[in-house]
């Protein structure tokens, strides 16, 4: 038995050999997690911009004439199991009128709306334009989801 | 060539090569797989929407929706538009739900005054104000009328 552990020959292939393979399997392990976590990232994510269906069904812009600033948009997700074979719900990112960048209050920069619209759902969302709405122009409304659609109606505020 | 054969130097290597392929390519396939399906799915409702169209009109006191598609459409919702109310110094937008009413391939459905909002409320167009009307399917399909109160 001690001479067998004093025996040292062929040591450095044994070695090797368990060290090649713990190293292929890392690897490999790290490989395959990276593709599965791309395949599931992709399905949740930007491949699911091609499902996302929304229509903004009201605009409705608020106060008085010469202080309108708020606007209150009414979507609908449209994107339901009956219409698609699958629920697929989304998350308004950020809206926009005539390019520019509607904020989430009055008093703040916040452009970030971060707002989830379950699929079939009604959902209103009050944005704050600080140049103001005139009476009389019209207004390029865009909503802009975090996969990437983009959602615009045109409306001319009465 | 039978020295070949009988060398079997390697063969780990390469049975463990097309293993590891083989498992690649079921991920890549897989997710090839699910955006085609997302995509013709996209293509269906796109073509459901071309199909499912409809028009509304004012018939007496009514708001009568006609599709006339080459299917039939779900009602989703009513958004009733006063641009003369005094509830507020601006107009007033009133949402009702239509209860995914079906409504067949060439046939109509009226939408009667007083109509029962979200809010549970009734709403009746006052006499004089001309409100907008606007009806919105399941597909997001949208068609606006002005409906004149007597």
């Amino acid at each position: 038995m001690r001479k067998l552990y004093r025996n040292k020959k062929g040591l450095s292939t044994v070695i090797s050999t368990i060290l090649m393979i713990v190293v292929v399997m890392v690897g490999m392990t790290i490989l395959f997690t990276y593709v599965a976590v791309y395949a599931q990232n992709y399905q949740t994510g930007t491949g699911s911009s091609i499902l996302e269906s929304m229509t903004i069904e009201d605009v409705w812009i608020q106060g008085t004439p010469g202080a309108q600033n708020m606007v209150q948009l009414t979507v609908y997700n449209t994107g339901t199991a009956t219409n698609l074979g699958t629920n697929v719900d989304l998350t308004v990112a950020a809206i926009y009128v005539n390019d520019t960048a509607l904020t989430t209050n009055s008093s703040s920069n916040n452009i970030n709306f971060n707002e989830l619209i379950g699929a079939g759902d009604h959902v209103p969302i009050n944005c704050y334009y600080s140049a103001g709405f005139q009476i009389g122009h019209t207004y390029d409304f865009k909503i802009v989801t975090m996969r990437g659609s983009n959602f615009e109606v045109q409306y001319t505020d009465p | 060539m039978k020295s070949l054969i009988k060398n079997r130097k390697g063969t780990a290597e390469v049975i463990g090569t097309m293993l590891f392929i083989i498992i690649l390519l079921f991920f890549f396939t897989n997710v090839y797989m699910w955006h085609d399906t997302a995509t013709k799915e996209a293509n269906q409702f796109f073509l459901k929407k071309i199909n499912s169209t409809f028009k509304i009109n004012q018939t007496n006191e009514a708001i009568v929706v006609t599709a006339n598609g080459g299917s039939g459409i779900t009602l989703s919702g009513l958004w009733v538009i006063d641009n003369n109310s005094t509830v507020n110094t601006s107009n007033q937008h009133y949402y009702a739900d239509l209860g995914n009413v079906q409504v067949a391939a060439g046939e109509s459905f009226n939408i009667n005054f007083p109509i029962t909002l979200q809010d549970g409320n009734k709403y009746d167009p006052p006499s004089g104000h001309n409100v907008t009307c606007t009806v919105i399917n399941t597909l997001g399909i949208a068609e606006s009328t002005i409906f004149q109160p007597s």
